[in-house]
C-alpha cells in the first residue's frame, strides 16, 4: 500500500471514529469505498472529502443502525440453568409415580418455562437497544420499555410474574411434602429481595424521572457536541460537560 | 419511539442542485443498488457532500441501504437505491428543478421524463 493510500486509509479511520452515533454506519460504507477507488490520489480526494461528514451530528434512530449485540455471559447461563430446569422437571414429572409428585414437577417446570421464555424475549427486546454513547436515544429506548411495562399492569399479564412464582413455590412444596428445608426458605426471601415488585405508581416515577432527564437534555442542546456555555461566579464564560450539568447520567435510574 | 423518529418525520427535505443531482442520478437506473463511489463519480459531488444528502434522504425513507453480500475477497460495500416514494419524490424534484432553474429540459430523459 503507498503512503498515499495509507494517509487516506488513516483519515478515514479518524472520520469513523469521530463520526455521530447517527452517521457511524454511513461513514463505515463511505470509508470501504476507498478499497474501490483505483487511484491513490482519488483514493485521498475522498478520504479528505470525507472530513466534512464529521461535522454533520445525527443521533442514532432506535432500532436502526445498530446491529444486533450478542447474548452476554450471564444470559447463557441463566438460560443453560432454565434449560437444565426444564429438562430435569419435565424428565421428573414423566417418570414420577405419585400424582403430588407429578404435579409438584409440573408447576416447577411451567415456572422454569415461563422464567425461561421472558429471559429470551426480554434479551430480543433489548438486544437492539441504542448505543449507550447516544444518551437522548438510550433514554427513550428506556422509557420505551417502562411504558411497555405499564401497559403490561393494565392487563392480566401483571399477574404472571407473581404466578409463575407462585407455581414454583408450591411446586416445591409438593415434591418435598411441605418439608421445605432452612435454606429453602432463605433462598425463597433472597429471591423476593432481588426481584421486588414493581407497581404501576413506581413505574409512572420512574418515566417522570426519564421525561425530566429528556428535556433537560434537550435544553442542553444550545451548543454543540453537548456543551452549553455557563458563568462562573465571577461571570467568566464557561463550557462545561453536559453530564456534568445534569449529574450522573451516564446510567439513567430506571435502567 | 414514534415521536423520536417522527421528528425525522415531520423534516421537509432541502431543495438543492446538489440533491437534484443525486436523484437524477438515482433515476438513471432506478431498479440498481448504487455504491457511494460510483455516484460521486457520475455527478461531480465529494463524499462529504455527498453522503449527507443520502443520510437526509434515508431519514425520510426515501433510500434504502444494504451492505453487499460478502464475496470472498472483496470487502462488502454499502450500497443505496430509491424506495418507491423516493422515486416518486425524485421524478416530482427533477422535474421541478428542470423547470425552475433550467428554465428548458436539461434533464429530460432521465427516468423516462
Amino acid at each position: 500500500m503507498s503512503p498515499i493510500r495509507r494517509l487516506a486509509v488513516r483519515i478515514l479511520g479518524a472520520v469513523v471514529r469521530w463520526a455521530s452515533p447517527g452517521c457511524k454506519e454511513w461513514v463505515k460504507g463511505l470509508a470501504r469505498e476507498v478499497e474501490f477507488i483505483g487511484s491513490d490520489w482519488s483514493a485521498l480526494g475522498w478520504a479528505i472529502g470525507s472530513m466534512r461528514v464529521v461535522l454533520d451530528r445525527r443521533e442514532a434512530p432506535i432500532g436502526s443502525g445498530s446491529k444486533p449485540a450478542r447474548p452476554g455471559r450471564l444470559d447463557v447461563i441463566f438460560w443453560l440453568l432454565y434449560l437444565e430446569g426444564c429438562c430435569w422437571s419435565c424428565t421428573k414429572m414423566l417418570t414420577s409415580t405419585g400424582w403430588q409428585q407429578r404435579l409438584g414437577w409440573g408447576l416447577v417446570l411451567l415456572a422454569c418455562g415461563y422464567w425461561a421464555a421472558c429471559s429470551v424475549f426480554d434479551w430480543l427486546r433489548e438486544r437492539w437497544q441504542p448505543s449507550t454513547s447516544d444518551l437522548e436515544a438510550y433514554r427513550r429506548f428506556l422509557r420505551a420499555g417502562l411504558e411497555l411495562k405499564l401497559s403490561r399492569y393494565r392487563t392480566v399479564r401483571r399477574w404472571f410474574p407473581a404466578l409463575a412464582s407462585l407455581s414454583g413455590w408450591v411446586g416445591y412444596l409438593l415434591i418435598v411434602r411441605g418439608e421445605v428445608p432452612f435454606w429453602g426458605y432463605l433462598m425463597g426471601y433472597a429471591w423476593l429481595g432481588l426481584n421486588p415488585p414493581d407497581t404501576p405508581a413506581k413505574i409512572l416515577k420512574r418515566i417522570g424521572e426519564m421525561d425530566a432527564l429528556i428535556a433537560r437534555a434537550e435544553r442542553l442542546k444550545l451548543e454543540p457536541n453537548g456543551k452549553r456555555l455557563h458563568s462562573d461566579h465571577w461571570g467568566r464564560l464557561q463550557h462545561r460537560d453536559a453530564d456534568q450539568v445534569l449529574g450522573s447520567t451516564s446510567q439513567p435510574k430506571g435502567a | 419511539m414514534q415521536v423520536y423518529i417522527g421528528r425525522f418525520w415531520g423534516m421537509k427535505m432541502r431543495r438543492s442542485p446538489q440533491t437534484s443531482l443525486v436523484l437524477a442520478e438515482f433515476l438513471g437506473c432506478q431498479e440498481e443498488w448504487r455504491y457511494g463511489y460510483d455516484i460521486s463519480r457520475n455527478t461531480g459531488l465529494k463524499s462529504g457532500t455527498l453522503y449527507p444528502i443520502l443520510m437526509r434522504l434515508a431519514e425520510h425513507r426515501l433510500l434504502e441501504t444494504s451492505w453487499e453480500m460478502v464475496v470472498e475477497g472483496r470487502p462488502p460495500r454499502h450500497m443505496y437505491k430509491l424506495t418507491q416514494d423516493g422515486l416518486r419524490y425524485a421524478r416530482a424534484q427533477v422535474a421541478a428543478e428542470r423547470v425552475a432553474v433550467e428554465g428548458e429540459p436539461a434533464l429530460a430523459g432521465v427516468g423516462g421524463l
